[in-house]
C-alpha cells in the first residue's frame, strides 16, 4: 500500500496551550487510521491542520509523497481531503440539498444548475444508503441526522483522503452501522480514512492502525492488531483504568415525577414515572421522540396534551425558566447550539445558568461567582483551568463537561440527560458515570436519554424504550439486556 | 467578542483627539459655557442611544425611537393644549411612549417578527402619527415652570444634563454588575444557548424595548422643553444619531457586545463634531454626511481591530466559514476514479 498523506513534525500552538509537539503521522491508502486520545489530546488539531482550517506553526505535510502547502480549506479539498469536523457545521435555514452543494455548487454561467445538484445528490444518497428529505430545512433535521448531511457533504466531495472527527457521537446505533459499512466500502475503492472516536469499541471493529495522542504528543502509532484495549485505554490516559461503571446500589426512594398521556409532535401518550435516587434510562432509536419528550419536560416545548406532576402536585412548565425553579434540568443534545454560548468565557456559561444563587438584589457577588466557577472548573477537571478561557477553544470533550457542570452546581432534583457522554474520553466517561451515581445517591432522580445501550444497561435502574412516540416496553434491572432494547425500539 | 476595554480606550483617545482639533478650528470651542450647551444640546442623544445599546447588544435595534420622540411630544403638546396640566401632560407622554415600547417589544417576542422590520414599520407609523394629530401645526407656548427643565441649570450644570449622567451611570452599573445585564449578553451571543439555560428572553427583550420607549419619552419631553415648541418633525433623522453613537461606542450590530460608557463617549465625539463644524459655520448637510461615515466607519473599524486585535476572533471566523470558503476546485470524478485503479 502507498502512502497517501504523511505529516513531519507538525507543532501548533495557540495562547497559553501547546496543542500538537512535532507529531509525526502517516495515512496509506486505504487504510483506516484510527486517530485517539483524552479530551483535548489535540486531534481535532490535528485534523484542523490537514484540512486547513488551522496552520501549523511547523512541520511538513506531504500528500502522495509530494511537499504541498495546505493554507486554507480549500488546498486541502483541492487536493482530495475531505473533512466531516467534529462540530456539527449545517446551515440551518437552508434546505438539505442546498446545505449539501454549500460549497459546491454545480453552476453554469453563474446561474446553479439545482437539477444537476439534486440528481448528485440522489445518486450519492443511494450509493451509501443514507437518504435525507432534500427539500427541508436544515434546522427541522435532528441532531443525528444533521451529521448525516454533514457527512453526505463530505462524501460528495469523492476525495482520496476522508477525515472523520468523532462522526458517531451524534448517530445512534443503526446510522452507525450504516456509517461503517460506507467506511470500509470507502476503504476498499483505495480511499485513507483518519477516523476519529472515544468509543473503542469502534476502532476495533474499523481500524487498521491506532495512533495514541497525549497531551499533543504521539504516544504510539502501531497497527490495531499489535494491541490490546487495555494497552490503548493505557497510552491514552497514562495509567491503568480499573473499574468503567461505578458500582450502584439502587435504592430508589418515593415517585418524583408523574407524567401523564402527554402528547406532543410525534410523541403519542406518553405515561411515566420517575423516583427519587434512580436513574432511569430513556432508548430508542432515531426519530423515537427521547429528544421531544426531554424538550417537553424542560419547557422548551409546549405539550398539546398531558399532565405532568411533581412530587403529587401538578405543575405547568411553559419555559425552561419554570421548569429550572422546579429543580428540573437539561443536559441537551446539541451541547454547542443549545448548551452553550460558544463566544463567551467559561465562566460566563456556568454562572449564566445559576444567577440567582450568585446575585443578591439582582446584583453580582464576583467572589461567589469566582468561587463557584473555580470549583466547577477543579471539580470536573476542565482543561485549561481557566475561567476567562473562551468555551469555544474548548476541545470538544471540555466543551461537553462545561455543560454539565453548569447545571451540578445548582440543586436541581432531577436532571435530564440527552446523550451526556457523547464525545468525551473514558477517563472523563468513567468520571461522569461516578457523577451520575453520586447525584443519584444524593437522592436526585436521573433521566439519561442514551443511544449507547451498555451504557443504559450499566448506569439505569430501570429502562423505557420509545419507539415511534410510544412507550414500547419497560426493563427492569433483572431484566436487563442489549438485545431486548434492541428488541423493544425495533420491533 | 470585543475587547471592551480597549475599545473604550480608543474611544477616550478620539474624544480628546475631537476635542483638540474643533478648538484649533474655532476658538469659541474651549469656552466653558460653550461646552456644557453642547452637552445640554446632545442629552436627548445621549438619553436614548443607552437603550438602544441595551437592545444592540442582544442583538436587536430599534428604529422608532426618534418617531416615538415626535409623537410623544406632540400627545404631550395636544394634552396641555386640552387643558391638562403640563406635568401630568409630561408623565402620560411618557407612559404612551413606553407603550409604543412595548408594541414593538410584542412584535418581536410574540410574533416573531426581526427588530429592524418591526420597528422600520413603527418608524414609519408613530412619525405618521404624529403628524396625523399634529398636521404640522405645532404646539408652543408652554408655561415657564416647564421650560426650565430644557434651559435651567444646578450649580451651572443643564438638568438636563444631569439626567443624563445619572441614567447613564445606573445603567452602565445594570450591565456590569447585574444579573439583567449578564442575561442581555447571553442572549445577544445565542439566544438558544440562552433559553436552554434559563434566561427569560422573553421578559428581558420586552424590558429593554419598553425602556426603549421610555426614554424616547423621556427624551421627547426634554426636547419640547429646550425648543420650545412640541412638532412632528421633532428629532426627524434621530435615529441616524442613535445608532451611530450606540455602533461608534462599541455595540456590535451582530449581538453581544456593547458598553454604556463606550456609547456615551462616542456621543459627545459626535456632539463635538457637530458643533465643532456649526461655530466653524459649516454646512449642516456635510454634518449629516460625517455621521453616515462614522456610522459606516466604526463597523468597518471594530471588525478590523477586532480581528486583528483579538486572535481568537480570526479562528472563529474560520471556524464558521471553513466550509463555506471552498469552491469548487475540487478533484474530478476521473482523477478519484484512476487513483482507485492505481
Ligand atoms: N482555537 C483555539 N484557541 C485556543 N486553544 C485551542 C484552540 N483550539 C484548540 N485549543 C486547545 O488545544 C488543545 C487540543 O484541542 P483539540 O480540540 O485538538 O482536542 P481533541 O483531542 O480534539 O479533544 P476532544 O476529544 O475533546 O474533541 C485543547 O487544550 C484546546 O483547549
Ligand atoms: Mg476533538
Amino acid at each position: 500500500m502507498s502512502e497517501m498523506l504523511r505529516l513531519e513534525e507538525i507543532s501548533k500552538s495557540f495562547p497559553g496551550v501547546r496543542a500538537l509537539k512535532n507529531v509525526n503521522f502517516s495515512l496509506k491508502r486505504g487504510e483506516i487510521h484510527a486517530l485517539v486520545g483524552e479530551n483535548g489530546a489535540g486531534k481535532s488539531t490535528l485534523v484542523k491542520i490537514i484540512s486547513g482550517v488551522y496552520k501549523a506553526d511547523s512541520g511538513r505535510i506531504f500528500f502522495e509523497n509530494k511537499k504541498v502547502k495546505i493554507d486554507n480549506a480549500n488546498d486541502a479539498v483541492f487536493l482530495g481531503i475531505s473533512t466531516v469536523h467534529q462540530s456539527l457545521v449545517v446551515f440551518p435555514d437552508l434546505t438539505v440539498l442546498e446545505n449539501l452543494f454549500i460549497d459546491n455548487y454545480s453552476s453554469s454561467k453563474g446561474l446553479i444548475k439545482w437539477k444537476v445538484m439534486r440528481e448528485k445528490a440522489v445518486h450519492v444518497m443511494n450509493e451509501f444508503g443514507i437518504h435525507l428529505s432534500l427539500d427541508q430545512e436544515a434546522r427541522t433535521l435532528s441532531a443525528p441526522a444533521q451529521k448525516l448531511l454533514q457527512i453526505l457533504r463530505a462524501l460528495l466531495k469523492k476525495a482520496k483522503v476522508l477525515i472523520l472527527d468523532e462522526p458517531t457521537a451524534a448517530l445512534t446505533v443503526d446510522e452507525t452501522e450504516l456509517l461503517f459499512k460506507n467506511v470500509k466500502k470507502l476503504k476498499n475503492r483505495g480511499i485513507g480514512v483518519i477516523y476519529i472516536s472515544h468509543l473503542l469499541e469502534e476502532i476495533f471493529q474499523l481500524a487498521d492502525k491506532v495512533t495514541v495522542l497525549r497531551n499533543g504528543e504521539v504516544v504510539t502509532s502501531q497497527p490495531l492488531s499489535e494491541l490490546t484495549l487495555a494497552d490503548i485505554v493505557k497510552n491514552m490516559i497514562g495509567k491503568e483504568l480499573r473499574s468503567y461503571y461505578p458500582k450502584r446500589e439502587s435504592k430508589p426512594g418515593p415517585v418524583i415525577l408523574t407524567v401523564r398521556n402527554l402528547r406532543k409532535g410525534i410523541l403519542k401518550n406518553i405515561s411515566l414515572k420517575l423516583r427519587k435516587g434512580e436513574i432511569l434510562g430513556i432508548a430508542g432509536i432515531l426519530g423515537a421522540g427521547r429528544t421531544t419528550l426531554a424538550k417537553v419536560l424542560f419547557g422548551i416545548l409546549k405539550p398539546d396534551k398531558g399532565t405532568i406532576l411533581l412530587n403529587g402536585k401538578e405543575i405547568k412548565i411553559k419555559t425552561p425558566l419554570d421548569a429550572i425553579d422546579n429543580g428540573i434540568v437539561y443536559v441537551p443534545e446539541d451541547k454547542q447550539r443549545q448548551g452553550l454560548i460558544l463566544r463567551e468565557s467559561v465562566r460566563f456559561n456556568i454562572s449564566i445558568a445559576n444567577l440567582k444563587t450568585i446575585t443578591k438584589h439582582g446584583i453580582l457577588d464576583l467572589s461567589k461567582e469566582n468561587f463557584m466557577v473555580n470549583k466547577a472548573i477543579h471539580d470536573f477537571e476542565i482543561d485549561p483551568p481557566f475561567p476567562g478561557f473562551q468555551v469555544l477553544h474548548l476541545s470538544g470533550g471540555n466543551q461537553q463537561k462545561v455543560v454539565i457542570a453548569k447545571w451540578s452546581v445548582r440543586n436541581a432534583s432531577i436532571i435530564i440527560m440527552d446523550e451526556p457522554t457523547q464525545g468525551i474520553d473514558v477517563g472523563s466517561k468513567s468520571q461522569m458515570y461516578n457523577l451520575m451515581s453520586m447525584f443519584a445517591k444524593d437522592g436526585k432522580a436521573i433521566i439519561l436519554i442514551s443511544s449507547d445501550f451498555n451504557e443504559l444497561i450499566n448506569m439505569c435502574d430501570r429502562i423505557i424504550v420509545l419507539r415511534k412516540g410510544m412507550v414500547s416496553g419497560e426493563l427492569d434491572k433483572s431484566e436487563f439486556s442489549i438485545d431486548k432494547v434492541i428488541y423493544l425500539s425495533t420491533k | 467578542m470585543r475587547d471592551v476595554k480597549k475599545i473604550e480606550l480608543i474611544l477616550l483617545g478620539i474624544m480628546v483627539f475631537v476635542f483638540v482639533f474643533m478648538s484649533f478650528l474655532s476658538k469659541q470651542f474651549l469656552n466653558v459655557s460653550t461646552l456644557l450647551q453642547i452637552m445640554q444640546l446632545s442629552a436627548e442623544l445621549g438619553i436614548m442611544a443607552i437603550p438602544m445599546t441595551l437592545i444592540v447588544i442582544t442583538g436587536g435595534i430599534d428604529l422608532s425611537m426618534a418617531s416615538t420622540l415626535a409623537l410623544s411630544g406632540v400627545i404631550m403638546g395636544y394634552l396641555w393644549l386640552f387643558g391638562l396640566n403640563i406635568w401630568l401632560a409630561a408623565i402620560l407622554a411618557v407612559v404612551f411612549a413606553g407603550t409604543a415600547g412595548l408594541f414593538n417589544a410584542v412584535m418581536i417576542t410574540k410574533f416573531d417578527i426581526p427588530p429592524l422590520l418591526a420597528t422600520l414599520g413603527t418608524w414609519a407609523l408613530y412619525r405618521g402619527m404624529a403628524t396625523g394629530i399634529d398636521q404640522g401645526r405645532g404646539v408652543s407656548g408652554f408655561p415657564q415652570g416647564f421650560l426650565k427643565l430644557g434651559e435651567g441649570t444646578l450649580m451651572g450644570i443643564p438638568y438636563s444634563l444631569l439626567i443624563w449622567a445619572t441614567i447613564s451611570i445606573v445603567i452602565y452599573f445594570i450591565v456590569i454588575k447585574t444579573r439583567f445585564g449578564r442575561y442581555l449578553f447571553a442572549i445577544g451571543n445565542n439566544e438558544t444557548g440562552a433559553l436552554y439555560s434559563g434566561v427569560p428572553v422573553k421578559k428581558i427583550k420586552i424590558i429593554i424595548y419598553v425602556l426603549a420607549g421610555l426614554l424616547a419619552g423621556l427624551a421627547a419631553v426634554i426636547y419640547t422643553s429646550r425648543v420650545g415648541a412640541a412638532k412632528s418633525n421633532a428629532d426627524a433623522n434621530g435615529v441616524l444619531g442613535i445608532v451611530a453613537a450606540a455602533v461608534l461606542g462599541g455595540a456590535d450590530v451582530k449581538g453581544g457586545s456593547g458598553t454604556i460608557f463606550g456609547t456615551t463617549i462616542a456621543v459627545l465625539i459626535i456632539a463635538f463634531i457637530d458643533s465643532g463644524l456649526t461655530l466653524a459655520n459649516i454646512q449642516q448637510t456635510v454634518q449629516e454626511v460625517i455621521l453616515g461615515i462614522i456610522l459606516v466607519g466604526s463597523i468597518i473599524f471594530y471588525e478590523y481591530v477586532g480581528k486583528s486585535k483579538i486572535r481568537y476572533s480570526l479562528t472563529l471566523q474560520r471556524d464558521s466559514s471553513e466550509e463555506g470558503d471552498t469552491k469548487s476546485s475540487l478533484p474530478t470524478e476521473s482523477e478519484v476514479n484512476n487513483t482507485r485503479r492505481s
